[in-house]
């Protein structure tokens, strides 16, 4: 039984709990037994238990697996890259004091909050091959003599599904850099400059080192929100041309809102989530390890 | 004493409202709609369609829920594993559901004495397009058929007419003549796999192959339609290779392209960008293939249908009768497509059109003859091919590839026929 002084605090508890297990906890244990069955809404057949057919077919049998997979790895990893590229120095920028400071760090985060579709339709205006703005600006300034097709050319399209990403995500770097360098002391680079360092010096001797504990947990949580990331590639490409341009996330939409395949997109659902946790197991290991 | 008199007599007032409520809420039946048309013409005519019947018949209520196309067989799967089956619901191609096992069969309800509603009603390449394995799944509202349309100015200023265009040959030579720096002949919306199987199928169609069809004897007429789109690919602006239809059709209105393959909501879909481009279009059968005797133009429908689940069954086909009324499917067509029954004047339904299309009456109304002309001489019902969409995606692959030259028609062949194979097995 329940001690009678604690019966309160279950019931506030329990809410959340109700929640934890009817949409988090049982959908995952439900896909992961859909992942060993053939359900297929078509075909009008009853699904039934096959093993591990679904993940020995996309692991050793299908041809667009581990081109897909390397997709996913490149566009989480090179989201995440820009992100902190970009982020890194806004930060920076909007650390120092200067005129409408308030402003600005409100206004760098217009890309973060508005709507992933509007994102997309904003940048496939300006990727178009045909009326895009890109192309626009560079034959005004003479710099091309015909319309590049920035997302129909393998060279170019994953240049402009990570500049969109980053655009998109930086924001949140820059804030959780901003929180980082609002915690550094002062004294720190007072003591630093007497010592004699100066530029540079100053941000990779002093800054940098003591915004790692920002750096990581920010870079985690990147990780995770662009592994799963489907939106920004769906309405850009559609994982396309083919599936040049399709993630993991893609695939397991196609597998079970295209084709209809429950079992196989469950499978590969199961499968990205194993990659995410292993990376997000490294990840945490080499933050432990660095005394972060 | 008083007060328990007071009681009772509340407690039988309170039962008998109860009753009645109960009473008329079982007299008025509320009919669940999907309805996929999202454009504000089409939701404009639903709204005006809810209010009419419901004025007719005030023990029926409709309740609408608008659902795109593009989401429609997605959200239906999901519904429905779920066990909310809405009654009624607007249908293009039904292989989908049908295979889903979440459509009513239909026979019975059309075949009966009582039923308002006839088979020989319809243009028989629209309402074939309804019937999958001999059973019926939907009743057509309006058919879409397909074709090539042509900006008659541009091939005009080329030094040609309409009456040039029998065959590939001849279109090469007019492509050839009309392509100039950034202007291109024909347009082509291959960035997106629905699109890119689309045009390669009514050019197909016109060549007798299906290109759902990976058999030997289909393999010859298979490879010319692919040799044909490497012929074409010189005519066909390179931006195509990640375009989808409102990029074609913008296109196609900005004059950067002179020809396009596409369907009879044509009208509706350039509508928006440019009306003007209408009084210089005009529509003709998709011309021939070398292996074709014939030109042929794939029919569609869009229609209604009830969905298995539903509890009110009878309403269902109750409203599908009073839809498929002349006046009531003739209004429907004519916001985007032709109308499936037989019995409507071109003379009525081009006035008709000319509500929406207030501007471009007397060119819109060419367009229709143009189209009612096709399906008249050429049509034939569109194949209805189960795991279309996984089709799709395989064959715009390699048209991507075939468009920017890194895979030949022969290469092309022998991967799809393997890939359509490998999806058949399923």
């Amino acid at each position: 039984m329940i001690e009678k002084r604690y019966r309160v605090a279950y019931m506030f508890l329990l809410p959340t709990l109700v929640y934890l297990f009817g949409f988090q906890i049982y959908p995952l244990f439900e896909n992961i037994r859909l992942s060993f069955t053939n359900l297929s809404l078509l075909g009008g057949q009853e699904s039934r238990f096959i093993g591990w057919q679904n993940y020995r077919y996309f692991l050793f049998a299908d041809e667009k697996f581990w081109l897909i997979f390397r997709n996913t790895l490149l566009w989480v990893f090179g989201s995440v890259l820009w992100q902190f590229a970009l982020g890194i120095p806004s930060a920076l920028v909007l650390n120092r004091k200067f005129r409408s400071r308030g402003l600005w760090r409100g206004l760098i985060l217009v890309p973060w909050v508005m709507p992933v579709v509007v994102v997309s339709i904003i940048w496939k205006w300006i990727f178009d091959g045909q009326w895009g703005i890109l192309n626009f600006v560079l034959r005004e300034f003479h710099l091309l003599a015909r319309n590049v097709i920035w997302l129909g050319n393998p060279r170019t399209v994953w240049f402009c599904l990570l500049l969109a990403s980053a655009w998109k995500g930086f924001p949140y770097v820059t804030i959780m850099m901003l929180a980082g360098l609002q915690g550094i002391e002062k004294e720190v680079y007072e003591a630093a400059k007497v010592d004699g360092a100066a530029g540079f010096a100053l941000f990779r001797y002093i800054t940098l080192p003591l915004l790692q504990p920002a750096i990581f947990v920010s870079g985690l949580v990147a990780i995770v929100t662009t592994w799963t990331k489907f939106e920004l590639i769906w309405s850009l490409t559609e994982g396309g041309p083919g599936n040049a341009t399709s993630t993991l996330a893609t695939y397991i939409y196609s597998n079970s809102f295209v084709f209809y395949e429950m079992g196989k997109g469950a499978s590969l659902a199961v499968l990205s989530t194993i990659v995410v946790l292993f990376i997000s197991f490294f990840y945490i290991r080499a933050l432990r390890r660095s005394n972060v | 004493m008083k007060k328990t008199h007071d009681v009772l007599w509340f407690i039988a007032l309170f039962l008998v409202l109860a009753v009645t409520s109960i009473v008329w809420a079982e007299e008025k039946t509320t009919i669940r709609f999907v309805y996929c048309g999202t454009s504000e013409p089409e939701k404009a005519w639903s709204a005006e369609y809810k209010k009419d019947l419901e004025k007719r018949y005030p023990h029926i209520s409709i309740e609408y829920i608008y659902i795109p196309w593009a989401e429609q067989e997605k959200k239906i799967a999901i519904m429905t594993q779920a066990g909310d089956y809405p009654d009624l619901i607007q249908v293009q191609d039904v292989t989908t559901l049908s295979a889903m096992g979440v459509l009513e069969p239909l026979d019975a309800y059309i075949d009966s004495p009582n039923s308002r509603v006839k088979r020989t009603d319809f243009y028989p390449a629209a309402f074939d397009y309804s019937i999958i394995n001999g059973v019926l799944y939907s009743v057509p509202a309006h058919m879409t058929a397909y074709g090539l349309i042509v900006n008659k100015e541009m091939l005009a200023q080329a030094g040609f007419g309409l009456e040039d265009l029998k065959t590939w040959d001849d279109l090469l030579k007019v492509a050839e003549k009309v392509t100039h720096d950034e202007v291109y002949a024909y347009g082509y919306a291959a960035g997106l796999p629905r699109f890119a199987w689309r045009d390669a199928m009514i050019a197909g169609y016109s060549n007798g192959v299906l290109i759902a069809d990976t058999s030997p004897e289909s393999r010859s007429k298979y490879i010319e339609v692919l040799k044909w789109y490497e012929k074409l690919r010189p005519y066909i602006p390179p931006a195509a290779v990640t375009w989808s239809y409102p990029d074609m059709f913008r296109a196609f209105c900005q004059e950067q392209v002179a020809m396009i393959a596409a369907g009879s909501f044509f009208t509706a879909n350039v509508y928006a960008i440019d009306p003007g481009i209408v009084p210089k279009s005009r529509a003709i059968v998709y011309p021939k293939g070398p292996s074709a005797e014939r030109p042929s133009a794939m029919v569609a429908n869009a229609g209604w249908a009830i969905l298995k689940g539903s509890k009110a069954k009878d309403v269902a086909w109750f409203v599908i009768e009073d839809l498929s009324e002349r006046d009531n499917l003739a209004r429907e067509a004519a916001v985007v497509g032709l109308p499936a029954r037989r019995d409507i004047t071109i003379d009525e339904f081009a006035d008709l059109a000319g509500i929406y299309y207030p501007d471009i009456k007397d060119a819109n109304r060419q367009l229709i003859e143009d189209w009612l002309s096709i399906v008249s001489n050429y049509g034939v019902p569109q194949a209805k091919i189960l795991r279309q969409s996984e089709m799709e995606v395989k064959f715009q692959e390699k048209m991507y590839e075939l468009l920017t030259g890194t895979l030949d028609a022969e290469g092309f062949y022998e991967r799809i026929v393997k890939d359509i194979e490998e999806i058949r097995k399923k």
